[in-house]
Order: C-alpha cells, then sequence, then structure tokens
C-alpha cells in the first residue's frame, strides 16, 4: 500500500511541475517515470553484470536511464521494447567502463550490431529484471523482510533485532511476504 | 497489517523455507511439519518461490538505486536544458548578425542610390586598424555647405569605458564631435559581433580635416583614422 502511495506522490510531483513550467515538467516527469520504473531492475540485471560491485552498477544505471532520457524521442518510454534497448545499452557501457571509456562524453549511440547480447542473455537480463518488478510489488515492510533475512543472510533473531520487531512478526512476516511474492510472479508469467 | 490480526502458527514454513531459522526453531518446526497437513500444503505451495528469489540474490542484494541517483538525473536533464536554451540564445544572436548583414549587402548592390545611409553612403571613407588596442574604425566624410557630416563604424573595441570621438584640424584644432559608452561585450566582438555605427558633424570642411582620434575618457587613444 505503502509503494502505491508513494508512486502516487511522484506522479502528483511531476504534474503540479508540469503545471508550473510547461517543458520542464514534462521532462523531469519523463525522468521520473524511466527511474520508478526501470532503475530498480536494471540494477537488479547490472549488479550481475559487475560482479556485485554497487558503486559501478549505480554509475552504469545512471548513464543507460541518462541516455534512454535522450533518445526519448527514437523510444517509446513505455513500449515493450525499451527494456531490451536498456540491457543493450546497459551491457554498452559496462564494457566500455571496463575500458575506461567510461568518462568519455557519453555517444548517443543505441545498440550496435555487434554490441547486441545474444537472446538466451537478453532473455535472462528480462527475466531477472521482472523479478525484480515482482518484488518491487510488495510492501515496503515484505520487501524489507526478505532483504534483511534471504539476501544478507540474517536469521529471523537478528534481523528483529535490527527492525525492532518480535521474532514471530519477522517469521510471519516472510511467509505473507513470499506469499505475495508468488501471485506477483504468477501475475507476470514467471515460473520456476 | 494482516499478519498481526489473527496469530496464525503455521507461518514458520516462509522462513524455514528461506532457511533463516536457528537451528532449535528448525527443529521444532520440522517436527510440527510432519503432522501439519496445512504447512505440507503451504510448503508445496511456496517452494517455487525460492529458486526465483535465487535468481535475483546472484550478485549481492537487490535493493534499488537510492533517491541520490533520482536527483543527479533531475540535475542532468537541468544542465541539458540549459545548454539548449544557450544553444537558442547564440542563434539568436546569429540571426542579429545576419539582419545586421542584409542592410550592407542592399548597400553594395545598390550603390551610388541616394537612399543609402551611413559609413557607405559617404563622399569618402578611411579606415585603420590600430596594432595595439585592435580597434578597427571606419570613418565615412561627407560635404556639406555647413562643414562635414561624420559617419563612423567601430570594431574590436571593448569595455566597459566611455570613449570620444575626436577630430582634428590640419591647423592642429581639435573638436570632440561624440562621445559614447562601451559595455563590457564591446561592439563588432565575439560576444556582441554588431560594429558600432555613430554619426557626428563639425563646422570644418573636409579639406581642413587632418585625422580622426576614437579615445577613452581617459585618454587612451584607441585606433587614429587618417582624413
Amino acid at each position: 500500500m505503502l509503494q502505491v502511495d508513494l508512486g502516487a506522490s511522484l506522479r502528483e510531483d511531476a504534474s503540479v511541475e508540469r503545471r508550473r513550467f510547461p517543458g520542464r515538467g514534462s521532462e523531469d516527469e519523463l525522468m521520473r517515470a524511466l527511474y520508478r520504473d526501470h532503475a530498480g531492475p536494471l540494477m537488479a540485471y547490472v549488479l550481475r553484470l559487475v560482479a556485485g560491485d554497487r558503486y559501478l552498477a549505480e554509475d552504469v544505471v545512471q548513464e543507460t536511464l541518462l541516455r534512454a532520457w535522450r533518445n526519448a524521442s527514437q523510444l517509446d518510454p513505455t513500449g515493450r521494447g525499451l527494456r531490451p534497448w536498456l540491457v543493450t545499452v546497459a551491457r554498452r557501457v559496462v564494457i566500455d567502463a571496463h575500458r575506461g571509456r567510461l568518462a568519455r562524453p557519453a555517444e548517443d549511440r543505441g545498440a550496435d550490431l555487434e554490441q547486441v547480447p545474444a537472446t538466451d542473455e537478453l532473455d535472462r537480463a528480462l527475466r531477472l529484471m521482472t523479478i525484480s518488478d515482482a518484488l518491487a510489488d510488495l510492501t515496503p515492510a515484505h520487501r524489507q523482510v526478505l532483504v534483511e533475512t534471504y539476501f544478507k543472510g540474517r536469521d529471523t533473531n537478528e534481523t528483529a533485532r535490527v527492525l525492532g520487531v518480535p521474532p514471530g512478526t519477522v517469521r510471519s512476516r516472510i511467509y505473507y511476504a513470499l506469499r505475495s511474492l508468488r501471485i506477483a510472479l504468477e501475475e507476470r508469467g514467471v515460473t520456476s | 497489517m494482516t499478519e498481526y490480526a489473527q496469530p496464525d502458527p503455521h507461518t514458520d514454513v516462509g522462513a524455514y523455507l528461506l532457511g533463516v531459522l536457528d537451528d532449535a526453531e528448525m527443529d521444532r518446526f520440522e517436527q510440527h511439519l510432519a503432522e501439519c497437513d496445512i504447512c505440507a500444503r503451504r510448503l508445496d505451495e511456496l517452494g517455487g518461490v525460492v529458486p526465483v528469489l535465487a535468481e535475483l540474490g546472484g550478485a549481492g542484494v537487490p535493493e534499488p538505486p537510492g533517491e541520490a541517483m533520482l536527483d543527479r538525473l533531475l540535475g542532468e536533464v537541468a544542465a541539458q536544458r540549459r545548454t539548449r536554451v544557450r544553444r537558442r540564445r547564440l542563434t539568436a544572436v546569429a540571426a542579429a548578425v545576419l539582419i545586421v548583414a542584409g542592410p550592407t549587402a542592399a548597400v553594395l548592390a545598390t550603390q551610388g542610390e541616394p537612399v543609402v545611409s551611413g559609413v557607405q553612403a559617404a563622399a569618402f571613407q578611411r579606415t585603420a586598424t590600430d596594432p595595439v588596442s585592435g580597434a578597427s574604425a571606419t570613418v565615412g566624410m561627407t560635404g556639406r555647405p555647413w562643414g562635414t557630416q561624420i559617419d563612423l563604424r567601430l570594431s574590436y573595441v571593448y569595455g566597459p569605458r566611455t570613449c570620444h570621438l575626436v577630430v582634428v584640424g590640419k591647423d592642429g584644432r581639435q573638436e570632440t564631435i561624440a562621445s559614447w559608452t562601451v559595455s563590457g561585450q564591446g561592439y563588432g566582438t565575439d560576444e556582441h559581433p554588431q560594429p558600432l555605427d555613430l554619426k557626428g558633424s563639425t563646422a570644418m570642411p573636409p579639406s581642413a580635416i587632418s585625422h580622426f582620434d576614437v579615445v577613452t575618457s581617459k585618454g587612451e587613444k584607441l585606433v587614429s583614422v587618417k582624413a
């Protein structure tokens, strides 16, 4: 619920700004939408590309979203083709970063043919991003309890101390979080 | 939240699936599971979710980037917007230069016609560029029954400063016939490509004029043009 409210307030901010500054508001709103819809999922994919280097991953995600924004006139920011484009560009930015060229002025190239990932790699990337979407669908409390336990490797008692709630609450919250996640994954056609 | 409303004794199955119960809790749950159909069913239902989570956890904690990234992105958007505005302004300056160049071209095409005015229309024109100040001046002189009409076109002059146009007669007599200010952008400069056009007059006939000096209010000579 909290998450839905957060999204609504972002959209509300953007529309207030648009009324005040027509050009500026819609540009900012596009960037906010790109960030809101894709930054997290892209992060999940890029983290894997850069072997968990969070700083580098953030740079890559930021550069990729910026290129998407600059190329918005040629892209449909709401279309199904955007994620494959993002994956391709992110992959290219990672390759450039490894060659020490991230600091070079960005070229607004989309995808060279030889830079396009193989189909199975692209499929894996898109699946990862969809799983990330499903996780983002959870309430903050549910997402948090999964992150603190499963992803950070804490047991329920440690997590209870970190979150300041009783251990029984952590255990039941995990159960409800997994149930919500199962539904969110099913809605997106993700099966194990 | 719903989980607080009714204590559910069968919820440890989630933590058990994730492997985050401690040893004692795990033993206790497994004994319970052996006799509980509800937990066995829940185990089946949720069993498929964990391998999917494992895919996501392959490269660290799948936490989205912080709000600071959104701030940086919006900062980039604003920076690019400023660049575009600057480009539009430069285009406007270029257009202004074209407008200025327009009448000049028209004058060249219609030389000799009585309607033209300014330096190009003058009977005599003299141009000089000062090697020190870099200022360039063209003076046009047109004899009139009452003296001489003077047209000045000045380029490569930088400000801020106040300047005067001084006419010097062959007999040494000096007369200031015009004064003006120059802003920081200057005239006929990269920042302000349009030259400065001024008019003046003197009672001296053209034949009595030795030269013209463009001087600053501090007495510095910017450029001198022989008549």
